[in-house]
């Protein structure tokens, strides 16, 4: 939300609202408004609303890049996936998040084959998502163009588990839309992802996850 | 009058049809929508048992594979059920690319030296029913040459094998595989033998669990295509465990040989004859991955 963009919305509103306001002189009777102000009130309440929650709350997810590292000291285990699909609305501070699993790349393919067969069971699962809510949205103020932290509190459905999280990330304003970052750590024992003793491939315990979300407005 | 009503609803209604707009559906109506769904990971190795299995090495990705045959497992105690005699072939693949792979082997039985070209032609998706992969071997005995002396030149001694492998994963834990094969020896010692064999392989794996597989595996050859004292028929039955890196095939089988044209058609033992047919075997597969797939870098 950008001062510039606001600034062209109100010039928006004055423009429709004069000729609604002549408009409205000859109405106003029929529909048994006696003050004008009001009708012009609501009008440019209704109007404004509707361009904000349309062009400026709405934000979808433009370039992702969601990575994880599972692995330990001996062994490096990880992967990258840039086909998530997710929405933020800044109004109400809702976030909805969705992961393919299948579309984790990783360097080694037996690797992948491993996450998709034992691990993940992609074929059962196939997605993964994430679904909360900014907590501090109200405080949020993207206007000072510094980057803002949200604590994100939500639902992360994983392996057909769904578990209540909390998510740090840092949101801030860019050029066309919207920049989140964020990294947090999974318990795969959470999700009930077994990580078997015998297994040559050593899993870690918690799996650091690092999210890089690039939002611009929403439109249809 | 009816201009300003409509637009006046026009508006009240965006703004309460964005209110009442769901993100989740928002999502689910971009998600991006797969035409075509792949599916993978038809059988655990590169080989069932003794034959191919549909699956390839990885691109760039080296496996290191062992394989031991033992003896027949009627002796029993004697030679601890086959165990003193083995025969071995060590080889290795290399996944060129996502639809080529190559290898090479060395064996006890013939002392052969093989290598074979194994490629994808089809994958099994929601379009295409099952998955084919064209596989063609090459292998040279070089064993001392048993049969008339003027005949061992350097063809003679030359195997090829053509393979058209079609498999399908039917369910998450069952997949088959059936393998319409020609063996051809450029050399047989007898005359109602043909150079060529024609050959029709059955596979199947049924997991028991995420790591762990039952397979089984059958190739017919009609006995009279073969040389004298050979069986056509191969049997296999095993277990496939996977560690992660590491996949263990144990089986019995009724055949010596791993290469196609030792295991079609040079079988000595036949199965109906039961334990003195019957010998175990491992196939130890290790993967080691030289070409890292660029594009999972963080």
């Amino acid at each position: 939300m950008k001062k510039n963009s606001r600034f062209t919305i109100v010039i928006l509103c004055f423009y429709k609202l004069k000729k609604t306001f002549l408009i409205c002189l000859n109405f106003t009777s029929c529909l048994h408004l006696d003050n004008i102000l009001t009708m012009k009130k609501l009008l440019c309440f209704l109007f404004f609303a509707s361009y904000y929650t349309n062009a400026q709350s709405l934000f979808m997810l433009k370039t992702s890049q969601v990575t994880f590292f599972a692995g330990t000291p001996i062994e490096d285990i990880d992967a990258k996936n840039t086909k998530s699909t997710s929405f933020i609305n800044l109004k109400t501070g809702d976030i909805m998040v969705s992961i393919p699993n299948k579309d984790f790349v990783f360097k080694r393919g037996l690797m992948q084959e491993h996450f998709n067969e034992n691990y993940m069971e992609s074929e059962k699962y196939p997605k993964s998502t994430f679904k909360g809510t900014i907590q501090n949205i109200d405080s949020l103020n993207l206007q000072s163009g510094e980057p803002q932290k949200i604590a994100v509190k939500g639902i992360l459905n994983m392996h057909g588990v769904e578990q209540n999280q909390l998510i740090n990330a840092v949101i801030s304003a860019q050029k066309n839309g919207l920049f989140v970052e964020s990294s947090f750590f999974v318990k795969l024992e959470d999700f009930k992802i077994d990580r078997p003793k015998i297994v040559w491939e050593k899993l870690a315990e918690k799996v650091e996850v690092k999210l890089k979300f690039e939002y611009v407005p929403y439109q249809k | 009058m009816y201009r300003i009503k409509n637009s006046f609803f026009i508006v009240l209604f965006s703004v309460l049809g964005l209110k009442a707009q769901n993100l989740d559906s928002l999502v689910a109506s971009l998600e991006p929508k797969e035409n075509i769904k792949y599916t993978d990971y038809i059988f655990k190795g590169t080989k069932i048992i003794n034959g191919h299995s549909i699956e390839c090495t990885k691109k760039g990705a080296l496996q290191l594979m062992f394989q031991h045959r033992f003896s027949p497992i009627g002796n029993g105690i004697k030679d601890f059920f086959g165990l003193d005699g083995a025969t071995i072939r060590f080889g290795f693949d290399y996944g060129i690319t996502k639809w080529l792979s190559v290898g090479i082997g060395r064996s006890t039985t013939q002392k052969a030296y093989d290598g074979f070209l194994k490629a994808k032609l089809f994958k099994q998706s929601n379009k295409m029913p099952f998955g084919i992969v064209l596989l063609g071997t090459t292998a040279i005995k070089t064993d001392n040459w048993t049969a008339k002396l003027e005949d061992d030149i350097f063809a003679h001694r030359m195997f090829y094998t053509t393979q058209l492998i079609i498999a399908r994963k039917f369910t998450e834990r069952f997949s088959a595989q059936i393998t319409p094969t020609l063996v051809h020896r450029n050399y047989v010692t007898n005359p109602n033998a043909q150079n060529n064999v024609f050959a029709l392989g059955l596979g199947l794996r049924y997991k028991i669990s995420k790591r762990m597989a039952i397979v089984g595996e059958y190739f017919y050859a009609n006995a009279r295509q073969l040389e004298d004292n050979y069986f056509g028929n191969t049997v296999a039955l095993g277990l496939d465990i996977e560690t992660g890196g590491h996949i263990f095939q144990l089986h019995f089988t009724n055949a010596s040989g791993m290469v196609e044209h030792q295991f079609i058609g040079m079988t000595r033992e036949n199965i109906t004859n039961g334990i003195n047919s019957i010998r175990i075997g491992f196939n130890l597969n290790r993967v080691f991955t030289l070409v890292k797939n660029s594009e999972s870098s963080w």
